[in-house]
């Protein structure tokens, strides 16, 4: 029996109440600040920047949008400018500087309906290559962008001509581990996770998880791809491991019922890759750590390489609140400080100790 | 036991008898799916409530099957009053502090502080007995087109170490997963960023686990050149000797590091291997008389230190095979 005391802890450093319905909460990169947005009950958009002092979270600055922002990222921007991308619910894609946030430094109309998911790479030393930046949204194209090509995305990924358009609820950059390769992982709220590699601009793999998919990541956007983490409805998540595809079979997975609702978010802790984070909606945290199986891949009858899958197991959980957490951020500089938002309009900086030995 | 058995035979699969809710029926059952069984119906409180009896049953599924999902908890968020005012005094004092002026970066000395603690415990589990023998095989070796080499010549000195720190760890993760061609390729370009004794280390031992052992001796010997007295070169050092069959040069680097770290238990290990190893082979004890002997006369005439290693390496190979030679002779004059 592991005694309590070895076992990551979670640990809630600061809560702060808000008065309006934050979306997304992401870490200023090297910094100890971090953005919330949001939109007002008026119907606006907002984001604030609050730096964690004294065991306090001070509103460093408040601006306010003419959109409600969904979504954001500092993905694609260098270390020293951090500049925030952020989708919103107009289809908008603007880049801010947050040092002058009255007009953004680039803009363009993204897509008709909301922005749901937007990621970055190629900034923050995080891949070499161009940076990009690309978005997914309710009208069932996902689109990369480069900020420095204007109005017009450097890819479209969009259905054909007749099909029904299903809504992309997230997008997740990976694979970038050189300045030539990347993919792009989306899911959709019918099931369906598509890889699309940008190299060969083409459809890499897919694959339907009969729920619909809140959220995928890798877990690293800068290595060879190895593991994919997709959640869905119904507190189930996916472990794709990634090295090795097979021709008819795909990659293999491990499926794990946790939270009883939805699990809105996943992401990976920065400094180790096997470690992840699950945050569902019945407003409670899930810490687990991914296992390699002794053999990664073994011949099948036919002769081909098909993956094993490993094991997940459960390190720790919390529950913070009633409500869903919508977002998750781990911090890049600190191990184990991570900033979640949820719906009852609260923000939360966390720390989780321990993760050293885990 | 065999009751059980019955009853499953019979169909009784939605149902559990009211007998069953019982300590010694409880413990004397080793079927993990029934006994989860059991703790819904217990839990749900459809035939009443016995606390006791639901911890009996909890305890006796977590020594059959501890990853049981019907055992996990929902925890309550833990807070700073649930642990002692110095934990929280140094988790307060560890957050990230905010220099006042934004636009330049904060200090980056914490990440040379993690940089040791994160390579101690690799090391850790690395001298455990953490063999993994498969070899991990790949349609994605993508690992050949990962560049060694990366430009980076335009960051500043704080940035050079971030990046160079990335990918160290990346190295790292590929190490725990058993890439080691990958790891060495990541640590390759954690050095080419900015070499630190930490990512030669690491490169080293992965070379180790490749069986590269030339390569892991220059990467030994470049740590040693900037930190001499470093343990964690030495034993590898004497590794590399070992499987290179330099027993006598191995010993004395276990030797160096059991005389500052006395109970360090890899080193104990090795000695014991290597002491084992030159008992078996008597005849070499005669050639190491002549080796020294030769040693001696080509340190004068050698300059580089690799050059005098390859004599010696292949002084020692001839010298061995005079004496094999000589050994062979006297046998047969006899």
């Amino acid at each position: 029996m592991s005694s309590p005391l070895s076992k990551p802890q979670i640990i809630a450093h600061i809560q702060k109440s808000l008065n309006y319905t934050v979306f997304d909460s992401k870490w200023i990169p090297c910094s100890a600040k971090f953005v919330c947005l949001g939109n007002f009950a008026r119907g606006t958009g907002v984001f604030q920047i609050y730096e964690v002092q004294h065991g306090e979270a001070q509103l460093i600055k408040e601006v306010e949008k003419a959109k409600p922002i969904k979504c954001g990222t500092f993905g694609a921007s260098s270390l020293q400018q951090r500049h925030m991308a952020t989708g919103d619910f107009d289809g908008n894609l603007h880049i801010w500087n947050l040092e002058a946030p009255d007009v953004p430094v680039y803009t363009t109309k993204a897509h008709k309906e909301i922005v749901n998911s937007i990621d970055g790479v190629g900034g923050l030393g995080i891949g070499d290559g161009a940076p990009e930046i690309v978005t997914g949204s309710r009208d069932g194209t996902v689109k990369v962008w480069d900020p420095r090509q204007k109005d017009l995305p450097v890819a479209n990924m969009e259905p054909v001509e007749g099909e029904t358009k299903r809504d992309c609820w997230t997008v997740a950059f990976g694979h970038a581990f050189n300045d030539q390769d990347r993919c792009v992982c989306a899911g959709y709220d019918n099931g369906d996770i598509k890889l699309f590699d940008l190299r060969n601009m083409s459809l890499r793999w897919e694959t339907n998880i009969k729920n619909g998919v809140c959220c995928v990541e890798f877990d690293r956007k800068d290595i060879n791809m190895n593991k994919l983490v997709a959640t869905s409805l119904e507190g189930k998540f996916h472990v794709f491991d990634t090295r090795t595809q097979h021709p008819t079979k795909g990659f293999a997975s491990i499926s794990e019922k946790a939270h009883k609702a939805t699990i809105w978010q996943v992401r990976h802790l920065p400094q180790n890759r096997d470690i992840f984070m699950t945050a569902g909606g019945a407003g409670n945290l899930h810490l687990w750590k991914y296992e390699y199986p002794a053999q990664r891949s073994k011949k099948d009858s036919d002769g081909a390489d098909v993956g094993v899958a490993g094991s997940v197991n459960l390190l720790q959980n919390a529950t913070l609140s009633t409500q869903p957490i919508a977002s998750l951020d781990w911090s890049p500089d600190k191990q184990g400080l991570c900033v979640c938002s949820g719906f009852d309009q609260t923000v939360r900086v966390l720390i989780v100790t321990k993760l050293n030995v885990a | 036991f065999t009751a059980n058995d019955k009853i499953s035979a019979a169909g009784f699969s939605t149902k559990v008898p009211v007998e069953h809710l019982d300590y010694d029926f409880i413990e004397k059952c080793k079927d993990v799916k029934y006994l989860e069984k059991i703790l819904r119906i217990l839990r749900s409180g459809e035939e009443g409530i016995y606390p006791h009896l639901i911890k009996f049953c909890e305890r006796h599924l977590e020594k059959l099957n501890p990853n049981s999902r019907a055992l996990r908890k929902e925890n309550p968020v833990a807070t700073e009053a649930n642990f002692s005012k110095d934990d929280v005094f140094l988790l307060q004092t560890s957050l990230p502090k905010q220099t006042r002026n934004p636009s330049k970066r904060v200090v980056p000395r914490d990440y040379q502080e993690w940089d040791k603690f994160n390579v101690e415990e690799e090391c850790g589990k690395v001298d455990g007995s953490m063999q993994r023998n498969d070899p991990p095989a790949q349609l994605n070796s993508g690992h050949l087109s990962i560049r060694r080499e990366v430009d980076a010549s335009l960051l500043s000195h704080q940035e050079k170490l971030l990046l160079a720190n990335r990918e160290k760890d990346k190295g790292n993760e590929a190490f725990r997963a058993n890439d080691y061609e990958e790891a060495v390729a990541y640590y390759s370009r954690s050095l080419s960023i900015f070499p630190t004794v930490n990512a030669y280390n690491n490169r080293a031992q992965a070379e180790i686990r490749l069986e590269h052992w030339h390569n892991a001796m220059t990467d030994c010997l470049q740590v040693l050149e900037l930190e001499p007295r470093n343990k964690k070169a030495l034993l590898r050092r004497a590794t590399v000797y070992y499987h290179m069959g330099k027993f006598q040069m191995a010993s004395e680097d276990l030797r160096t590091v059991l005389q500052e770290e006395p109970n360090n238990p890899a080193a104990m290990q090795l000695l014991s291997k290597i002491e084992k190893k030159m008992s078996d082979c008597p005849p070499e004890q005669q050639s190491k008389g002549k080796k020294i002997l030769i040693e001696e006369m080509e340190e004068d005439l050698c300059c580089s230190k690799e050059e005098q290693e390859e004599q010696r390496g292949e002084t020692q190979l001839s010298v061995y095979l005079i004496s094999r030679l000589t050994h062979r002779l006297r046998r047969e004059r006899k």
